[in-house]
Parts: structure tokens; sequence; C-alpha cells
């Protein structure tokens, strides 16, 4: 063996077993540097016959490029390699996160829908949970012995009051200390004598939106829940209304929204209906507007509500309202 | 409200479509389909009639609305009456004494019936929405009620002593064996239909069972009548007794239906069971309340719906609708709605059938609103950024429901109200207005210590409610409550974070309030004050009973703040202050003090000397054992100086620190720790 294939394989041979950066360096200073073989072996070309020469140098020049080229690869197959004995942080170890809670469902449901009206002009109003007859009835048009006063549908509290059995008793409030134009969000809690299940509880949530001004028209109606529900959904939503009765609208309508899930052909989230019943709406009784002051002939109004619970549960996919009461953590941590 | 796709189409024949475009129609026209089968070779459909629309609670009036909705003619069934010689009124009479109780009654003679069961196709339709076969003449007025949406009693002629009806209130101590075979005690509020002998039924509720139609039956009485609603809905409640009549009498039927109805409940009698009509009806009534005439003036339907619906179209609508019209005047034209439309009393109503029936889908997507900006109430705000605080120290909010039972609910941090009680609460425990979320709070740690959840951190922003009088509305206070598995010191640096947060500053921690000391533990609470005294909160270990009381293995702390004055006080714009560009210099100090000394104590006397360049002293650490003896503490602390104007120098700060303890040692015996 010629002594540059002695120095190639002993270099490559060494090289192949080193394991650090350290010793790669110490490698390469021992072969390549100015005192290593290599250049050694470039010095014998000067005592050699002047016709081996070129034939010499060419392989003594082929082996360092050879070793040059060695020394990058091991450079970068040693790679970041940590030195023998370093500690290695386990990357796959989860994370220490930091402590941070969550808003309940029906927070968010709630916030969302404020957001979105918000941008249409409305502004959150509030008003008590306990109500007068007044305020929960008589102002809303519902005469003295309607079904709707019934005790089976509200829960009655010593001196003539009432928990509200729905939000539009905050649009009363509201138009006895206003004049129009107005536009309000009453979002809150609403009490009915309902036995707890899957579906029903005794305290829920709705929001009832009011405008009031000259000049506003079923049309207005139609045009701000449509932007409201594309808000929320997409703006591909489609939405229909559908006549109904409610004491303090007259005309008043349900409005329902074409089902997400099976696009309208009807599954069991829809009932089979194709459509998902949000809640009632209509224009503002002019007995309403008699009972706060404002003349009929003058202002025109629209309002509706909306139950939150039953959005949200649909939004997040929970199936039983209780769910919603219980607070257990691993419910409430679903939501941070 | 049941009724079948067959039997609605036998009075609109013209009706083309299938079960689901009839259920379609009726959905779109108000009148909602709740749901739809098949029975038989019929489809069974169930509606949801609105309350104000009383005259759908029949197949009639549903076929009216198809017809109406559909522009298709309504065709109801003739009554065509083969009536004998013999009047009726031979064998009976009718009297009303109470006439503001039933302003109109009636009654048809039919001789020659032959009790037994119905036919079939009457068996079926009464089957498919729910009814039980009894027998032909019983069923032929369900049918008819069913219907016509008119009730109906038919009598054994031959059971009513004299055949003499007298329709009063009945008498105290008066009572009647019903259908249903139960004796019900009467009194002077309820309507009767009596004989002389006394009541033979309870007037629009149930008939009685000495008068009842049998086997062995031939002649019939057959009773319409319009009962006052309010006087039906008393009975029924006062004796606990609902009927297919008594729903629809309390609800207001129709007046001017009674006479067309009899006949055709009469007609069905005799087709049915067999048997001839006595001529004649035998009648009393009433005053009968003129037809109503709306005025209507066309622009309105433009104001309200922002449609145009030109005039012939409405014409069309009220006539579909059966409502008379007169045209004087194009912009105001008269319209009487038909009896059967109570329900119709003023213009509006009026704007709502015409949109109604012309299909709410005619409004286009367009509006013209004025642009309003929007502002946020303060304190809806400030409770958002409280919330905000709370998530962000790593509490999840809960949902909790007002009631609590009267006992729990007298617990109250900011009032001494007594709680509002549910009159008709539906639950023991569950029977009055909470007045703190103490204990909702802890009843929720408790639902998660039974599911096995640690380190919990609750907090619910809400308003609870202080009752002052007994009658007017009560104070809604917002407040914020939490609890959090943790120390007091955990507790109090959250409400701290807070404070910070909405930049409130002067409030001062403090001995409990003697007055919460039954809600929480004075040797592991504090009351937070605002610098002019009022209270803002409190804070700490829920007092062992509450604790107990809820079955809880380790004590959360507890904290509760009114939120109004959170938002009265907050400053949203916090404001700079200049920074120095000068190194700091940190001395740490350990003190050994007694036991009863405060932290506080130390912090403002420190304060109070005003060192130079004194920039913050911050508590770090106590300590309490051997190395400092009983009775002892160590307080450890940190001062640091920085100067705005040049960098300190060691020396200058050693003599702050050597007067700073000096004054220590004076003031409370205090030794420096080494
Ligand atoms: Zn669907």
């Amino acid at each position: 063996m010629s002594d540059i294939e002695t120095t190639r394989a002993t270099a490559l041979a060494e090289l192949e077993a080193l394991t650090d950066a350290r010793a790669l360096e110490q490698w390469r200073i021992r072969y390549l540097g100015k005192k290593g073989p290599v250049q050694d072996l470039m010095g014998r070309l000067k005592d050699l016959p002047a016709e081996e020469r070129p034939g010499y140098g060419q392989d003594v020049n082929r082996l360092k490029q050879e070793l040059v080229a060695a020394h990058a690869a091991r450079k970068e197959s040693l790679g970041t390699a940590p030195a023998a004995g370093a500690r290695i942080e386990d990357f796959s170890l989860p994370g220490l996160q930091p402590l941070i809670g969550a808003f309940h469902p029906i927070s968010r449901m709630m916030q969302e829908m404020i957001t979105c009206m918000q941008s249409l002009g409305f502004e959150v109003a509030e008003g008590p949970e306990i109500e007068d007859e007044f305020h929960n009835f008589n102002a809303l048009n519902i005469p003295p012995n309607h079904p709707a006063r019934s005790e089976s549908d509200n829960f009655y509290l010593e001196g003539n009051r009432l928990l509200r059995s729905q939000t539009s008793t905050v649009q009363i409030r509201v138009m006895e200390s206003r004049k129009p134009p107005l536009r309000i969000i009453a979002p809150g809690r609403v009490y009915r004598p309902d036995t707890v299940d899957a579906s029903h509880h005794y305290m829920f949530h709705q929001i009832e939106g009011l405008a009031v001004d000259r000049d506003l028209t079923m049309k207005d109606l139609k045009a701000t829940l449509i932007l409201f529900f594309s808000g929320l959904f997409g703006e591909d939503v489609d939405i229909r209304l559908r006549p109904n009765f409610f004491p303090f609208t007259e005309p008043s309508a349900e409005v329902d929204v074409r089902c997400v899930f099976c696009k309208g052909r009807g599954c069991p989230t829809c009932q089979q209906k194709g459509w998902i019943e949000m809640g009632g709406c209509g224009m503002v009784d002019p007995n309403v507007f008699k009972a706060v002051g404002y003349d009929p002939e003058v202002y025109t109004g629209f309002a509706f509500g909306i139950g939150i619970e039953r959005m949200a549960m649909r939004r997040f996919g929970i199936p039983d309202i209780r769910l919603l009461t219980e607070n257990d953590l691993r419910f409430l941590r679903q939501f941070a | 409200m049941k009724a079948t796709y067959d039997w609605i189409r036998e009075y609109v024949p013209a009706f083309q479509g299938d079960v689901r475009e009839m259920c379609e129609r009726f959905t779109m026209s108000g009148t909602e389909v709740e749901y739809f089968e098949q029975v038989g070779d019929d489809w069974v459909i169930e509606f949801a009639v609105t309350s104000n629309r009383v005259d759908c609670l029949g197949v009639l009036g549903l076929a009216r609305e198809l017809a109406a909705a559909t522009g298709l003619p309504f065709v109801p069934p003739r009554v065509e009456l083969d009536e004998t010689a013999a009047a009726a009124d031979e064998v009976c009479s009718v009297a009303i004494e109470d006439l503001d109780l039933c302003s109109r009654y009636t009654a048809r003679i039919i001789e020659g019936v032959v009790v037994g069961p119905s036919p079939d196709w009457m068996v079926k339709r009464l089957e498919a929405i729910g009814l039980r076969s009894i027998n032909n003449i019983v069923d032929a007025t369900n049918y008819a009620l069913f219907e016509t949406n008119q009730p109906f009693h038919a009598f054994d002629l031959d059971r009513l002593k004299d055949g003499a009806i007298v329709v009063r209130r009945a008498r105290k101590g008066e009572s009647i064996r019903a259908l249903n075979d139960k004796v019900y005690e009467l009194d002077s509020e309820m309507l009767a239909i009596t004989d002389p002998s006394g009541p033979v039924a309870i007037a629009g509720v149930m008939g009685g069972a000495a008068t009842e139609v049998g086997e062995g039956t031939t002649r019939v009485l057959l009773e319409t009548a319009w009962f006052e609603p309010m006087s039906i809905r008393a009975s029924s409640r006062r004796l606990g007794l609902a009927s297919d009549s008594s729903f629809r009498f309390e609800r207001g039927i129709d007046r001017g239906n009674v006479d067309r109805a009899a006949g055709r409940c009469a007609q069905l009698i005799v087709q049915v069971a067999g048997g001839r009509h006595r001529r004649g009806l035998v009648a009393a009534q009433g005053e009968v309340p003129a037809g109503r005439v709306i005025p209507f003036r066309h622009d309105q339907v433009k104001r309200i719906t922002g449609i145009d619906i030109p005039l012939p179209r409405c014409l069309e609508i009220f006539t579909a609708l059966d409502c008379a019209t007169v045209v004087d005047d194009p912009a105001r034209i008269s319209v009487v709605p038909p009896s059967w439309r109570g329900d119709l009393e003023r213009e509006i109503d009026l704007v709502e059938e015409v949109i109604r029936i012309h299909g709410l889908e005619a409004l286009p997507v367009e509006s013209g609103m004025r642009v309003m900006t929007v502002k946020e109430g303060r304190q809806r705000k400030i409770q958002g950024l409280v919330k905000n605080v709370f998530v962000a120290a790593g509490f999840h909010e809960t949902l909790t429901t007002s009631f609590l039972a009267e006992d729990a609910a007298r617990a109250s941090f900011f009032a001494k109200a007594t709680p509002i009680t549910i009159a008709n609460a539906m639950r023991k425990d569950e029977n009055a207005l909470r007045q703190s979320l103490l204990h909702s709070l802890l009843a929720v740690r408790k639902t998660n210590q039974d599911h096995g959840n640690d380190e919990v951190r609750i907090f619910e922003a809400t308003v609870v409610y202080l009752d002052h009088d007994g009658r007017s509305i009560p104070e809604h206070l917002p407040i914020v409550g939490a609890a959090l598995d943790g120390g007091l010191r955990e507790a109090r640096g959250v409400v701290e974070r807070l404070l910070r947060g909405l930049g409130i500053e002067g409030s001062v921690f403090g001995r409990l309030d003697e007055e919460v000391s039954s809600l929480l533990d004075p040797t592991c609470a504090t009351t937070l004050r605002l610098a002019d005294g009022r209270v803002l909160g409190h804070l700490g270990r829920p007092d062992r009973r509450i604790a107990a009381a809820h079955d809880l293995k380790s004590l959360p702390c507890y904290l509760e703040l009114r939120l109004d004055r959170l938002s009265e006080l907050a400053s949203l714009e916090p404001k700079y202050r200049p920074l120095s560009r000068y190194p700091a210099v940190k001395r740490d100090l350990a003190i050994v003090v007694d036991e009863g000394l405060l932290w506080q104590e130390v912090e403002s006397l420190v304060r109070s000397l005003e060192l130079a360049d004194l920039d913050a002293v911050e508590f770090f650490d106590e300590y309490r054992g051997k190395q400092v003896g009983t009775g002892k503490k160590s307080l450890a602390f940190s001062l640091t100086y920085r100067s705005h104007e040049r960098t300190l120098t060691g020396d200058e700060v050693d003599a702050s620190q050597q007067r700073l303890i000096a004054v220590l040692g004076e003031r409370f015996g205090a030794q420096i720790r080494a």
C-alpha cells in the first residue's frame, strides 16, 4: 500500500470513530493542518523525478479533496449532537401551562350576540329581574286574566311582585325613560316554573332587541335579523319569517334559520323540518307604545327575543341543559 | 289540536297538494304544524294553534284558513234537516236565569234514535285524533265538536224531568254526579244546567250521569250554547275538571256559530243513530253584541310592513277571510270581521291579516335604518374587565341559579334584609332569592369535590336581591363572588390585582367586619374598605359551620366584592409615571416582632418616615419557629432606593436604613434578625 492510501485509510477510519465536535476539530488539525500527513506527502513532491511529479501531485490533491469532503460530511452528520453525558431536554414532555380560566359558555354565546348587535347600532340595556305586573304584563298588552299570567307560567313573589318571565320588560323600562329614536338589546335571565329536564330549566337567558323610530318597517326587522344571524352563523345564512302571535308585537312572526346541519333537507337536529326556530319577533304593538306614552301614529318599532341556552347548546354541541348549571370543572374547562 | 288531512280537504276540495304541502301552507300562514304522521290511509296533523285563534280549534276553522291562504274556495258541510211536523217545544222548554253567564242556549230534539256502535269512517277519524269511540250519539257530538269547534251535550230527554231546562248559577249545597262517575259539590260561582229536580250538567264542563245517553235511550235533547269564558274557567279550576268542551268555552268560541253547529250535530246524530228531528230549535238568549266595524287606512299597510300591497289585493284578502268591507273612501275603508274572529279588533290586527295572507316571504331584504352610535354602560364595561381579571387569574366562570332554601338565602354580606320568598316555589330547597353567592359557590365546590376535581377556582358576577320594604322592586346589587382552593393571601392577591387593574387606589384591608363574622372566620378573613370607610368587599375562610353544611373536605377561601362600588371608583385610563434612568439600591431587612403586630403597621411606619429616595417597600416572607422564640414572628422585607437625579451611594442608603432600624426598635421593639 502506498503512503497515500495508508493515510487515506487511517484518516477515514479515525473520522468515522470520532463522536463530537471537539474530536472532529482535532482530526482536522491533525490531518489537514500544516504539520499533517497530507502536507507532508505534498512536501515529498520535490524529491521525485520530474516525470513522476504530475501523477503523484494529482494523487495527493485528490486525497486532500477527499478528506476535506469527508470532514464536511462528518461535521454535518455530527450536527448538533450534544457532548456525551450532557443533559437532553425531553421536548415530548407536556408543557407547563399558565393557569387561565374560562368564561361560561352562556356568557360566551351572549357576548357574541351582543357584539353582533352592537355593530348594528344596538346598545345594551338592563332591567330588574324582579318585576311588577305592570312591566311584565299590562304594559306588554297582556290583559288581566290572560293565561300567560298564570301561576304555572310565572314565579310570584311576596308583595305583588314576580320574577320576569321574559326580557321584554326591559323594552318597557327603557321606553319609559327615553325618547325615540332608540335601538337596544337586553340580554338577561328570565324565570318560568318549568320542571328541570334535559331541555328545560326554570332559569334561562334571553336576548331582547328593540328599535323605535319614525319610519321603521318589517323590512328593517327582517334586514336586522339577517345581519344578526349572518354575524353569528356566516354570510350564507338563510332565514324565514312565519306568522305567529305574541301580545306585545303585531304583526308578529317566528324567525327560523335554515338548518346548517342538513342545509334544509331535514335531520334530527331540526326535527326533520329543515329549519330551526330561533325566536319571536314583530312590530311593536300600538298598545305597548300607548302604555309608555309614545304616539303610535308617529312612531313604529320592531322587537325580537331569542333564547340563549338553545343557541349555545347547538353551537357547542351540549346535549343537556343541566350541564350548564352543574358547573363541573371538567365541563367548564372545555370552554377555556 | 289534531286534525287529519282528508278531513280538512273535505271542506277545501280544490286543494290538490299532498300532506307536506298542506302543512307548509299552514305553517307559513301562522298555524304552525308540529308534526304529521300517517294513520291508515290518512294523515294526522298536530297543529300548534296560537292563543288568539280559538276559531282554529276545529276542522272547519282550519279548512277556512287553508282556503284563505291558498285562495281556494271553502265548502262547508251542507246542513239539511228532515224535520217532523211535531214541534220540539212541545216536549221541552229552555230558560236562562243568569244571562250574564250564558248568552244563548238552544235545544234540538231527536226522536227514535238507536244507541249502538258508530260507523267505521267516524270511529277512524275520532281515533286518529286521539279520541275513543263510546257510542254513536256521543261520538256524533264529539265528531261535531272537533269539526265545528262548538261543544255539545246530548241528554236522554226521558231522564230530564219535564224536559224543562233552566240555566242558572248553582246553589250552595247542590251537587252532581258527573259522567266520570265522580260527585262534585257546586257553589254559586258555577253555572249549572238544571231541571226541576236540580243540576243535570256542569255548564260547559261536563254532563251528569243521571241524564246520560245510554242503551235504551230513544229521545235525545241536544244542547248547544254559548257560555261566558270566565265562568267556565272558574268552574273548571274550582272543580279541577277540564274537558274538550271547557277548553273551548273558556277561550271564547264563536257566538254566531251556535245554531249552525247545532244543525250539523243534529244531522250527524240522525246519520249515525237514525231517528228524526222534531221541528225547530228551542232557544233562549240574552243580549248579543253587535258586529264590530273597524276603520282601515290602506296606507298603514305600507307604513308597518314597508311594502306596497295594493288595495284590491287587501280587499281580496279580507274577502277570503270572510270580512265584509265597505269602500266609501279608498284611503279609509270599513271592515266587519266575521263572528268567529273575535281577535280582530283594531286596524293593526287587519294590517297583520293582510301581510299574513299576502305572505311574509314578500318582504325584501333591504333597509334604510339610520346610523346610530353605541355607548357601553360603565357598569357593564367594568364588569367585563373584572371578569377578564378572574379568567386571567385561572378562575372559571360558573352559572348558578338565583334560588336557595330560605335559610341559606339569609346569608348576606352587604345588607341585613330578609330574603324574598317565592310564593309558588317548585321545591322547598329553592324557595327564596339569594343575597350572596357564598352558598351557591360552596355548593359548586362540593359538586366538584364529588367529581374529584381539585385546584378549584371559580367565580360568578351577578346581581343579588336586597329587599328593603317587602313590596317595591328590590335593590338588584351587582356583585362578584369567587372561591378558590388556597389561602387568604392568594385570595387577597387576586383582589389586589383586580384593584390595580381597575386603577383603584387608597382602599384598605382591615379586620373583618363584625356583621359578617357569622359568614367568614374572623381569624382568617379581612374586610376591604374604601378610603372613605365604605365597604368594598370581604374575603376569607368561610365559617366552619357553613363549610360543614356543604360537606366540604377542605376549606376554600371565599371573596365577595360590590361591583357597583368597583364601577364607581375605577379609573380606566392609566397615567404614565416617569421612569428613573439611575440604578436602584436594594436592601433586605428581617425583623423579629410580637405575634400580634401586623405587617400593615410596619409598612405604614416605614412609609411615614419619608426616607430619602425610597422607591418601594415589599414584604417577602414571614417566619415563626424556635429561632425567633414563642409569641414572636419574623417579618422579612426589602427596600428599594432609587433617585430620579443621580446614582445613589451605598453610604446614603445605609444611613436611611440605620434610621429605619432604630425607629422600628423604638416603636415595635423590633430586633434585627441576622
Ligand atoms: Zn337539519
